[in-house]
């Protein structure tokens, strides 16, 4: 429903222009901007990579946080569409991966081991520089519309500009640090997600669930709440977390 | 110079600092110091380029306050271009005592791994001075080579190098997930559990990736009252080092 669709859109960009407010969420904003793309886009699973100092990409955000999910947009740094979109500055795509067996061996067999038929990739540009990419994965074989296309490229766009604004605010920074800091926060929150993982025995996918309802329960950036969770000692109590009987 | 104290090898930190000195020295910032912190208690510098360096680091920990403090604390690099124009509210003991040192800019950098902040990286010069936009990228690539070297320097002595490049500079997904995982296993803190993965990767000759994948997956499960792992946790297990 294109009704639909530009409503989810328009509160997108809302979020996005509230960046310039305290209590912003980066994190939070990605993690919107990527599932906005599954809801409008209809695909499979969406990431944002940002790319670090020595331009080895990263994931930044996912609509899917399982480990083999993450693993697969990490592979991208050796062959993939992610990689191309980020050396080249231009969308990449792969419709039919059984097609690019020969130009992303790696990526393309992993990628459909998991039922991924279909890549994207979408440059995030910020000034002259590609900071990174927003990745598309669907499980069918048919080519974005022209629409769609265009919508990704919005959601890139605006996934670049969160970025930029939120450190920016703070004081003058160079887009180096506002990169460093915000992958630097996603290794939190990974740390974070073993933590969770382990203390409640959940997966990946629900640690992460977990860590966004306490950080929106409590109005505290995600990242914050990650970091809580990590500068503890392992078995430390924490409020949210109720601590089982020691067993013998 | 070398902290005669320090009980590991620091040669890796060594090399790194001399590093970061040959980009930052173009731009007027002329001395360099690292120093650790564990479990948020400063513990002392790991390499400086000259005792005024090493002084500029000893009084932000005397006083509790100063750039490498705040850039830690914060987890961002923080620049002080001019100390002789007042930077900061409420550093008014810093900054006077710093310019009494004779130290005129400065440039703090976090040393950290996600959760895990293992230090702080302090250049500093006699004049006013600060990086541009390149030198800055690469500090802060060489703070993360430096964050893995004072982490492998805490899991012990030996070239850890080969083992850990790929999976933690800066780390992958699933490294970081079973950093989280060990560290509750474990009952130690983000860095230990981190330093604990290295160590056991480095022992059996597996990358930390692969190892970071056994322990994600739970077919290996760290115990703190031994040193070795269980594999196939549900059943004791003879672990053979390679």
């Amino acid at each position: 429903m294109t009704s639909t669709h530009d409503e989810v859109l328009f509160a997108t960009l809302i979020e996005l222009a509230d960046t310039t407010t305290t209590g912003f969420d980066l994190v939070s904003l990605a993690d919107r901007l990527v599932g906005a793309c599954v809801e409008v886009l209809g695909v499979t699973a969406a990431g944002i990579m940002l790319a670090d100092q020595r331009k080895s990409l990263r994931v930044f955000a996912s609509t899917n946080e399982e480990t083999r999910m993450l693993e697969l947009f990490e592979l991208q740094n050796n062959d993939g569409p992610c990689l191309e979109a980020y050396r080249t500055g231009t969308p990449v795509a792969g419709v039919d991966l059984s097609q690019f067996t020969t130009r992303w061996p790696l990526f393309a067999a992993a990628a459909m081991s998991v039922g991924i038929n279909t890549a994207y990739a979408v440059p995030m540009r910020l000034r002259d520089q590609t900071i990174g990419a927003l990745n598309l994965f669907q499980s069918g074989i048919e080519p974005f519309s022209v629409h769609d296309i265009n919508v990704a490229r919005v959601m890139a766009d605006m996934a670049a500009i969160g970025i930029i604004n939120h450190w920016s605010i703070r004081q003058q920074e160079v887009l180096a640090q506002q990169l460093q800091s915000a992958l630097n926060t996603r290794v939190t929150i990974e740390q974070a997600k073993g933590v969770v993982a382990e203390r409640q025995g959940l997966s990946m996918g629900e640690a992460f669930e977990y860590l966004r309802s306490t950080a929106r329960a409590s109005q505290r950036p995600i990242a914050d709440v990650a970091m809580g969770t990590v500068s503890q000692r392992g078995l430390a109590l924490t409020p949210e977390v109720p601590r089982t009987a020691a067993t013998d | 110079m070398h902290d005669p104290g320090s009980p590991w090898p620091s040669v890796g930190v060594e090399r790194l600092c001399r590093a970061a000195l040959a980009v930052a020295e173009p731009a007027g910032l002329t001395s360099v110091c690292a120093s650790r912190v564990v479990e948020d208690r400063p513990r002392g510098v790991v390499w400086a380029s000259d005792p005024r360096a090493r002084q500029l680091d000893d009084l932000q920990v005397v006083l509790g306050e100063g750039p490498s403090i705040t850039a830690w604390a914060e987890g961002g690099p923080v620049m002080v271009p001019d100390l002789h124009q007042q930077w900061r509210q409420g550093w008014v003991t810093f900054e006077r005592a710093a310019v009494q040192l004779g130290v005129r800019s400065i440039c703090a950098f976090p040393l950290q791994i996600g959760g895990a902040r293992l230090g702080m990286l302090t250049l500093h010069g006699t004049e006013p001075a600060s990086l541009d936009a390149t030198q800055l990228g690469q500090q802060l690539a060489l703070c993360d080579d430096l964050s893995v070297a004072l982490l492998v320097a805490d899991a012990g002595s030996g070239d850890w190098s080969s083992v850990l490049d790929a999976a933690l500079d800066p780390p992958l997904a699933i490294t970081s997930q079973a950093t989280g995982m060990v560290m509750v296993q474990i009952d130690s803190t983000i860095a230990e559990a981190m330093a604990r993965l290295c160590a056991h990767a480095f022992t059996v000759g597996l990358s930390l990736e692969d190892v970071s994948r056994s322990v994600v997956g739970r077919t290996l499960r760290f115990n703190p009252d031994q040193f070795y792992p269980d594999a196939n946790p549900d059943e004791s297990y003879p672990w053979a080092a390679t």
